[in-house]
This record gives structure tokens, sequence and C-alpha cells, in this order.
């Protein structure tokens, strides 16, 4: 009989296996978009620092400037939504929903539904783009198919992920003995010791990450506590908004309230909670402009660990303040604080850093447990020119994920650049410049030699992402223009995407230097190997 | 705060390390006895609990323990690549 640590060691291997590949998508995704609001900025090169938010006035005026524009573009819209940047972007976006659209579908902000403000309050042409967002949703709610089945997918590989990382700990039960330890250059233990090091210096984040990337979702895969008190499960968000009167729509055109004061009234209430800073992160109108008019102010979502409900709701036409915000209860606090730590939108800068170091190391522990399966059969395939087609299968997914898919998501920045910026269509042609540059990959992976593969692959996303920053140099909005701008943000954007430029080219190099052991040693203990080391 | 946080947290691992066997005669080119591994062992635990309450002190509570989580992360991850490849000292 198996003990039960070897028990563990198979459901790791091949529960990780199973799910790897997604796995490696949503871990990649996320971590990029731990950058979510700075990568919108770097795709939106229309916008400028001139377009960022300073101070309250900078607030209102841009919040005045959308409702004019708005009141001419969309006036018979059902709502209106505007959001404001945080320290992290700049520009206002303004949404609206037509009213007589039948389908009263959900639709992503672009060209026929949103306007772009700018700093002094004027509209601004920007370029259709999800920016960082893609990265965001597509994290958990994959692409090409309904969202639903992308999030039950997700919450089941995601579910694997918990069952990997409390199995790996059991089966690897030298990973505290092997702390510190990387041995490179010797074959299948480098890789396990390298998917050892991603894994356990960064275990509380993937416990944290996998555990309430789930939580996030749990009302989708764990239903019947809401179920067993509300009929429609749609309902218990409702009951976690400010209750005010509903107010249909009246159809009598009336003159609306300024919002400057009902801005200001917001801004105070929220500083007397000593909870953070009382910026003003979005506002909803409903019916605007007509005698229904309800204006909702949210609170910026970046004072604190758990994202409150701190919103505001006033008569659009009296200018009265309709609630006054409630304490979460203590379970919806806790919900809060667990969205709050695996979003991050929390985290100031060095933290931010920390989150997306973490979210690497993830990226790298999945690809490492990926690329180990095939390293740990490879000695042991009895005809190594002909392996067996589950090998080869399992190594062509592997390039294709591991490599084409972030040579995939650079060619979506590319395309950001490239695409005529008044193209109709444009953000969809973006995604869609991600997936078949990511379908070719895999294609490249099936007719290429394993290593030849690698190599290309890696050297194209290097090379993809070393072009950027020196297309945009040439021109004329590249590193130095950011520096005399005082735009910090995409000169850091730049810069960290010439440092994964390199780090992929090192990749590559590596790959390509690559000789693999003939012949196994067997290798000597650890501890008598570092004392001959030491010159004992 | 978080660098001397980040500081406390390296000194805690370095500690740690020393305290096992194998890094320990790498770094020092002896055997460590049981004695000392302990008392290296309790050293390094406390400067880990010491930063965590540094990046607490300066941080809260909440944001302060996921900052030194991170932190640990970026602690232990400069000894690993040293201990690889860096060379140690040599000794007659």
């Amino acid at each position: 009989m198996k003990g039960f640590r070897q028990t563990q060691s198979s459901v790791h291997t091949w529960t990780g296996l199973l799910v790897g590949w997604v796995l490696f998508l949503i871990f990649i995704n996320g971590t990029v978009a731990y950058w979510r609001e700075e990568i919108s900025h770097w795709m939106r090169p229309e916008l400028s620092a001139a377009d960022m938010v300073h101070g309250p006035a900078d607030e209102t005026r841009m919040v005045e400037g959308a409702i004019n524009a708005l009141t001419s573009r969309a006036p018979n819209a059902t709502g209106w939504t505007i959001t404001l940047p945080s320290e992290r972007g700049a520009g206002a976006q303004a949404v609206w929903q037509e009213r007589d659209d039948p389908a009263r579908r959900f639709r992503w902000p672009d060209a026929s539904n949103s306007l772009w403000i700018g700093g002094d309050g004027q509209p601004l042409t920007v370029r259709e783009t999800r920016g960082g967002d893609f990265f965001y949703r597509v994290h958990f709610d994959l692409h090409y198919m309904p969202v639903i089945w992308a999030r039950w997918l997700v919450g089941f590989c995601s579910m694997f992920m918990l069952v990997a990382i409390v199995t790996g700990i059991i089966t690897h039960k030298k990973i505290f003995r092997d702390f510190f330890t990387f041995r490179p250059g010797k074959g299948q233990r480098s890789w396990l010791d390298g998917h050892n090091a991603t894994a356990v210096l960064a275990l509380p984040f993937h416990l944290m990450i996998t555990y309430t990337g789930l939580i996030t979702l749990m009302t989708l895969y764990m239903p019947w506590g809401v179920l067993a008190n509300f009929s429609d499960p749609r309902a218990i968000f409702a009951e976690l908004q400010p209750k005010v009167p509903p107010a249909p729509y009246a159809a009598t055109p009336t003159p609306q309230a300024p919002i400057g004061a009902m801005l200001e009234q917001a801004r105070q209430v929220w500083q007397s909670d000593n909870q953070g800073d009382s910026r003003v992160g979005m506002v909803r109108i409903s019916n605007p402009g007509d005698a229904s008019a309800r204006v909702t102010i949210s609170r910026h979502s970046t004072s604190t660990i758990a994202a409150d409900h701190a919103a505001i709701i006033f008569d659009g036409v009296s200018g009265k303040a309709l609630n006054s915000p409630t304490a979460d209860s203590a379970g919806e606090t806790a919900r809060q604080v667990m969205i709050g730590l695996h979003a991050g939108r929390f985290a100031p800068i060095t933290l931010r850093w920390f989150y997306f170091v973490s979210g690497l190391a993830g990226t790298a522990m999945v690809a490492t447990g990926l690329v180990m399966w095939t390293a740990k059969r490879r000695d042991k395939l009895s005809d190594p020119a002909k392996p067996p087609f589950g090998f080869r299968l399992v190594e062509r997914l592997n390039i294709a994920t591991v490599a084409g898919l972030p040579a995939g998501m650079v060619a979506m920045f590319w395309a950001n650049r490239l695409l005529p910026v008044g193209m109709a269509e444009r953000w969809p042609a973006e995604v869609q410049t991600l997936f078949i540059t990511w379908g070719l990959c895999l294609i490249h992976a099936c007719l290429r030699p394993a290593k030849r593969a690698w190599v290309e692959q890696f050297g194209l996303a290097s090379l993809l992402l070393l072009g950027l920053p020196i297309f945009d140099q040439m021109r004329g909005g590249g590193l130095w223009q950011h520096v005399v701008d005082g735009d910090w943000i995409r000169f850091w954007t730049d810069i960290v995407l010439l440092a994964l430029g390199l780090l992929m080219g090192t990749i590559a190099i590596k790959v390509q230097r690559h000789k693999p052991r003939v012949v196994a040693r067997k290798a000597r203990p650890n501890r008598e190997a570092a004392l001959a080391v030491a010159g004992e | 705060m978080s660098l001397l946080s980040w500081l406390l947290a390296l000194a805690g691992f370095t500690l740690l390390a020393l305290a096992m066997e194998e890094h320990h005669a790498w770094l020092l080119g002896r055997e460590i006895d049981r004695a000392r591994q302990r008392f290296w062992r309790g050293k390094g635990f406390t400067l880990l609990a010491l930063s965590w309450v540094v990046a607490t002190v300066g941080h809260g509570p909440g944001v302060g323990t996921v900052l030194w989580c991170g932190l640990l992360t970026l602690a232990a991850a400069p000894l690993l690549l040293a201990r690889t490849y860096v060379k140690p000292p040599q000794r007659r």
C-alpha cells in the first residue's frame, strides 16, 4: 500500500497538471492586473498628467464637465455613470445607457456609449481600449464564453489549486529543510527547487490569493446560504446597498440641483468618519434630467482594505441627501476584507509591488510545475526521439501557454499602439490580436522541435516587450517625454516593460544554451556537499 | 518603517538559515551543535516577530500584516539567491 505522502504526491501531480494551463492564465493575468489602472493610463496616450485629479476642485470640475457633455450627448439615458481617476490614472470616463435600447444588455464602454472628460472639464477624443481592465476581467471571466461558465471553470481550477497547495506542502516534506536552497544546472532537481522556492517564499500570498479568490465568487459557487434567506439570489446585493425609497421614471423634465454642493456634502460626511481619504470615486445619476433623478456618490475605494458601501444618495432635483452611510455588518465586512485582500485596491505603491512580485512568483510556480511534469518523464522515456502522444501534448501545451501567452499579451499592447485611433470595434480588435497571436504560438509549438519552439516564443515575447518603449520613443511619446511631462506612471510602465523584456530574453538565451545532462550523477547528500564546497 | 521591518526580517531569516545544518556548514565551514541551533532559531523567530511589530506600528494591524507577508518574501529571496550564486568564504 502506498504511503500517505506518496498518495498526496500523486494528487499534487495530477490535479496540478489538469488545471495548470488555466491556472497559468489566471495567475499571469491577475498579476498584470495589479497594474490595471497604470496599464489603462499607458494605453490611452491621449490623456496626460494635466487630466489627473489633484484635489476636490479637479473632481468637481470634471464631474460638472461630464454632466454638461452627457446632457447634450445622451439626454434621454436611463443612467449616467461618471468614474473619476484614482491617483494612478487620468481622465474621467462617462458612460450612459440609452433608454430606448430594447435589449438593455450590458456592454463594455466603447465609442457609442461613453466619452472621456479631461482635467479642464472638456470632452476629449481618446482611443477605444479596454486597457488594464481586460487583464482583470479575463483572469476570472476568461473570454469568448459566457461569464457564468467561465467563472465556474475558474472556480473549479482554483479549488484544485487549493488542493495542489495543501498536497504540495505535505508532499515536499523537505520544503522547510530546503529553505534558501536552489541548485541550478541539475536537471529535474533544479526544477523542483525552483518550484519549491517560488511556492514557499510567497506561500502566504499563494494561500491567501487562492482562498480569497474563491471567496469573491462564493455566492455563485455556494448559493445555499443566500437561498435560505432570499428567494431571488440577487436580492442580497440589493440588501447590501443603501436603502432609499424607489423613484419610478416620471417623464417630466425638471431642472436639476447643482452637483457641486452634493459632492461637497458627501466629502464632509466621509471626512468625519476618519477612515482614510474622502475622495469621490464614482457618480451615478439615474433618470438624469427627470423629476425622479437620483444621484449616487460613491467613495473612492482605496481608503481601507475592506471596500465599504459608503455611498450617499441624493435627490437630483432638491439636492437633499436621502440616506446617511451605514456601517456594514460584521459578515459583510469580513467578505469585503477578503475581496480587498485579493484585489489589493487599497494597496499603496510599496505593497502593490509586493503583490506584483508575489504574483510573478505564483506564475513562475505554476510554470515550473508544468515544466517539471515533462522534465521528470523525459529521462525515463524509452525512445526519446519518439515520445508518446501524452508527453508531446503536455510539452506543446506547456510551450504555447508558458511562452506563447505572454507573447500574445504583449501583442495586445502593440495592437493598442498600431490600430487606427478612430477605428470602429477597436477594443475587440485589440483583444483578438492577443488570442490570434496566442493561437499562432500554439500552431508554432506543434510544428517546431520543442527546444526551438521555447527559444523562439520567449524570444518573440522579449523582442515585443523591448520594442514597445523604443517604438514609443521613436514616435515622440517615449521615456524621455514622460520625464519631461512628469508622467511617472507611464515612465515606470515603460521601465517594467523593458525589464520584463530583458527577463524573457534571458530565459530564451538560457534555454538556447542549455545542454541536457547525459548521465544522471548520483548526488551526494546536501550537507556533505556543502562541507566539501566550504573546503573542509 | 517598511525598510526597518525588512531589515529585521532579513536578519531574522539569516539567523534561521544559520541555524540549519546545511547552510551553517556552507557559510561557516563547520557543523552546528544542537544547543546553538536552538539558540539561533529562537533569535531568528524573535527578529521575524519584531519585524511584524514594526510593520504594524508603521501601517496599522491590517495593512501592516499584509505588508509584512510581502516583506517576508522579499527578505528570504535575496538569501536564497546569495546562497546559490555567492561563493562561500574560502577557509584554510
